[in-house]
């Protein structure tokens, strides 16, 4: 009775393994697999043109979350998160860097962002529903600093490319 | 029922008044075609939306999304009753067209990137986001009222 039991824990594990390895497959798979290389190309060349104003970006996208979503600042209540202080500064180009790094080569998204996995899905514990928030955020933050570049075709490329961020962010959490 | 700030109320019918109806809701709607291509689903009538430049130059794109940014008109003019002035447009989008509510909280996220593309840092501030967007799901949440 104990064996069965046993080998029937066994054989759970093992297949809840491969369903652990299976979900977490399918966000490398899908940052892959739906953007096109027109898209990659675009992505990259936004984001580099965006890396010498990081502060600005991420900063303004960072005020915007707070203001809309003010839930969001209990997150930062360790941090002076008021409109223009050097914390809002910093880690707005700490945000804006990662995602810019991130695109630089896509395919390589998982590998780039496992430090950032770790520390978001064990350490800071963050409810992963703001990445979404934030998102949205950093989309209305490119639209007000790029205004008609910012075409529907950059804006779906780079929203696809946010919620794969996001996504490969999660893969961590459970 | 919905409260309010003064600002809110201001930075509302603030961003109204500098909207062009006929420019921003043909953008948004057609963001929302590409950015989300599901939400075409519902648009089945209005030929060819098969590639980016079908739906730039689909004129009933253009129309429908005038005629939907000029529905915000009624909820501007109805701050305090919103729900009550959408009821029959509720009723109607989920009894007769059967559209996914959470469809109308894409359109508002669409809008937001227009409107914030077309005025820029300076003017659609941290704070004309938040008042905006809690205007916009007001609305997204009266459309959606109507729905069992």
């Amino acid at each position: 009775m104990t064996c069965t039991l046993v080998n029937a824990a066994i054989k759970w594990s093992i297949k809840a393994q491969h369903v652990c390895w299976d979900l977490s497959s399918v966000g490398f798979l899908s940052v892959v697999t739906m953007l096109s290389k027109k898209e990659k190309k675009l992505i990259k060349e936004i984001w580099e043109r965006l890396t010498p104003v990081a502060e600005d970006i991420g900063s303004d996208a960072l005020l915007r979350m707070f203001a809309s979503y003010p839930g969001t600042k209990t997150y930062f209540s360790h941090l002076d998160i008021s409109p223009g202080s050097a914390h809002l500064y910093s880690h707005g180009k700490k945000i804006v860097l990662a995602i810019a790094e991130g695109a630089k080569d896509i395919s390589q998204l998982t590998v780039t962002l496992a430090p950032l996995q770790t520390l978001h899905a064990y350490q800071l514990r963050i409810d992963p529903t703001n990445f979404k928030l934030l998102s949205h955020c950093m989309l209305v933050t490119l639209a007000c600093y790029l205004g008609e570049e910012f075409t529907p075709v950059a804006h779906a490329a780079i929203d696809k490319y946010l919620s794969a961020f996001a996504a490969v962010l999660s893969e961590k959490y459970r | 029922m919905v409260e309010w700030t003064d600002a809110e109320r201001k930075a509302i019918t603030t961003l109204w008044g500098m909207i062009d109806v006929g420019e921003i809701g043909p953008q948004a709607l057609t963001r929302l075609l590409v950015v989300y291509p599901w939400t075409q689903r519902h648009f089945g009538s209005f030929g060819n939306l098969s590639t980016y430049a079908a739906i730039i130059g689909n004129a009933k794109v253009a129309n429908h999304g005038k005629t939907v940014m000029g529905g915000l008109e009624t909820a501007v003019k109805n701050l305090d009753n919103i729900k009550n002035a959408y009821a029959k447009l509720s009723v109607m989008h989920s009894e007769k067209l059967h559209v996914d509510p959470d469809n109308f909280r894409a359109l508002a996220e669409c809008i937001s990137v227009v409107v914030a593309a077309k005025f820029g840092p300076s003017v659609f501030t941290p704070g004309f986001q938040e008042a905006w967007q809690k205007f916009l799901a007001v609305v997204v949440s009266a459309l959606g009222r109507q729905y069992h």
